[in-house]
């Protein structure tokens, strides 16, 4: 389709524009490259001192946080955009793109680009190296690999519909940076763990406000623990596609009432 | 001769959350009912035939700028609508898009690390052009822009007066009927202005755009438009040719003079000799000390006779003439 290809120019030049700052582009590049694995392993330090937390091994929530992450940097690289809308509405970025020829969120989307290959890379290292290890145990069976491909895509669609929402506020809010602590950061960080260690509020929380119990441990408990039935497949599949549509149709209102800035 | 844009009864209110300050500041303002309206156009009727050159001017903040993100569709309108080529803006935005150039003068569009001629490579690209048709616009604008000598030149590096060019090429690379600038010559010296008015004349005059224009320099409304829209307070004051609006105004000046000793003008005062009538409509601004300082109509009576006037009043030791901003003139008339 000729918006992808438009959307693919727009991608390469952005990586030209900022290759522009190169001692800028190789520090972030390679401080990314080792941020997520080093986080992981301070997650596995911790867990391998206490051996299991509530029955989920060291492989079990690593394979959360795999899902979790592989989800995160696919959405970042894809809505860099979006998790960083403040700016769009601050400085009235948004007037220059709703003059071009293009569906909004397109150019929103095409506006900003965030190469994370270091990062899908690491994320993707700690997914295979657990869901690999959980294969050979027995303790998962085959079809965990395309149902985790899967997930790893619905959590994408849940991650980029709860920054989508987050930026929509910011048509009403202009700022969004505090709530985006909480929709994206604090959420991340609670789900890179069993949502049963939480407390009732936080687990309710996570399964409908800010649904991303769903990327990772409503689906894990069916693929690698078999605690759940098969029905909580199509059910993360429903939140992606309900919390999407919601995101979207909160968009579409708020760009009625963007306000751009004065001069 | 064909309608080119069309607005009307256009009014935006803007409802203003008043912000919180403190921890968790987005949240709690997103809840806050502490909110101010603010009208900022009301009821404004626009109509522009094709090839017209119309100014469009106000005072700060009169809505200028929200009626133009108004007709561009970047803004939704609370009451009214705008045609543009029989579309609306806001319901048809990307088919609109493809029918006018946008500038603002304090943004670019240009694609800021990068070489000129590769903004001009996507905003091709967005616009479907196919590489003949761009080669093709390129070359026509060139006879009027002159891009080629900065063409390799990373954007950030342009001087205003290039970059305004080639923003100006980013516009209308699409070749649209209507070119819609705000303050294109802002920040200018005087030769990137004169340089600036000249292409824009071109663009008039020989391709036939149809340009809207808002500007703060006076210059620019003359040597360009033919017809002005003035508006205050987000409503039209006039709309008209440029020749009727300078006979409502005249020429308004202000003379200020130090006589050598303290003077016996008081403010309000008229200094006419009696003589002629006109002499009756200077007025005594402002005195203080040995200052003091009258303004009067310049198209109804000289600067010499008021000179030979004031110094009935004492010695003058020194004089100062002014012309104010044309905005103030504007807005104290209406």
């Amino acid at each position: 389709m000729n918006w992808l290809r438009i959307s693919w120019l727009l991608y390469k030049i952005n990586v030209r524009a900022r290759m522009q700052y190169r001692v800028s582009f190789l520090l972030t590049t390679l401080l990314a490259s080792v941020v997520t694995v080093a986080e992981f392993l301070g997650l596995a330090v911790v867990l391998h001192a206490f051996g299991a937390i509530r029955g989920w091994n060291v492989w079990e929530i690593g394979y959360l946080y795999g899902v979790l992450m592989t989800a995160k940097y696919l959405y970042r690289g894809v809505g860099s955009a979006v998790n960083n809308f403040e700016p769009y509405l601050v400085n009235g970025q948004l007037d220059q793109l709703l003059l071009r020829p293009m569906p909004l969120l397109l150019s929103v989307l095409t506006s900003r680009t965030r190469m994370v290959g270091g990062e899908l890379l690491q994320s993707l290292t700690v997914l295979g190296v657990c869901l690999g290890k959980l294969l050979g145990d027995g303790t998962a069976g085959w079809s965990a690999i395309p149902l985790t491909l899967l997930i790893v895509c619905t959590g994408t669609v849940i991650m980029f519909a709860v920054g989508l929402a987050t930026a929509a506020v910011g048509f009403w809010t202009t700022r969004t940076e505090d709530l985006s602590v909480l929709t994206d950061n604090a959420s991340t960080t609670a789900s890179q763990l069993p949502l049963s260690l939480f407390p009732d509020w936080l687990r309710t929380l996570l399964l409908t406000v800010v649904p991303f119990g769903f990327i990772n441990y409503v689906p894990a408990m069916f693929i690698i623990r078999s605690e759940w039935g098969w029905w909580t497949i199509p059910a993360t599949g429903a939140v992606a596609a309900m919390s999407l549509g919601a995101a979207l149709a909160l968009w579409r209102v708020g760009v009625r009432r963007y306000q751009s800035t004065g001069t | 001769m064909t309608t080119m844009l069309e607005a009307k009864g256009l009014g935006k209110t803007f409802a203003t959350t008043l912000p919180k300050a403190g921890r968790l500041k987005a949240v709690r303002t997103l809840f806050s009912r502490d909110r101010k309206i603010v009208t900022a156009v009301n009821a404004l009727d626009m109509h522009i035939e094709q090839g017209e050159f119309v100014g469009f001017i106000g005072p700060n903040g009169a809505g200028k700028s929200t009626t133009i993100k108004m007709l561009c569709g970047i803004l939704h309108p609370s009451a009214g609508e705008v045609r543009i080529c029989g579309l609306s803006p806001q319901r048809d935005r990307r088919r609109v898009a493809r029918r006018i150039g946008v500038v603002f003068g304090q943004r670019s569009q240009l694609w800021w690390d990068l070489p000129l001629k590769d903004s001009f490579d996507i905003l091709a690209a967005m616009f479907r052009l196919e590489a003949a048709a761009k080669e093709r616009q390129l070359a026509k604008l060139e006879e009027v822009l002159q891009l080629r000598d900065f063409w390799d030149t990373p954007v950030r590096r342009l001087s205003l007066g290039q970059r305004m060019r080639g923003d100006l090429a980013a516009a209308l690379l699409h070749d649209p009927e209507l070119l819609v600038l705000d303050e294109p010559t802002i920040g200018m010296d005087a030769a990137a202005k004169r340089q600036i008015r000249d292409h824009l004349r071109l663009l008039n005059d020989q391709f036939g755009k149809t340009v809207l224009l808002t500007t703060h320099d006076m210059d620019d409304i003359e040597t360009l438009c033919k017809r002005v829209i003035v508006i205050s307070r987000g409503e039209l004051l006039y709309d008209g040719g440029l020749e009727k609006l300078r006979e409502r105004i005249g020429l308004p000046t202000t003379v200020r003079v130090t006589y050598a000793g303290d003077t016996a003008l008081a403010p309000g005062m008229r200094i006419g000799d009696g003589l002629t009538a006109a002499s009756e409509e200077i007025c005594v601004e402002s005195a203080l000390g040995r200052e003091a300082a009258v303004s009067f109509n310049r198209e109804r009576i000289g600067v010499m006779e008021v000179l030979r006037l004031l110094s009935a009043w004492g010695d003058i030791a020194d004089v100062h003439v002014e012309e104010p901003e044309f905005e103030e003139i504007v807005s104290r008339i209406y």
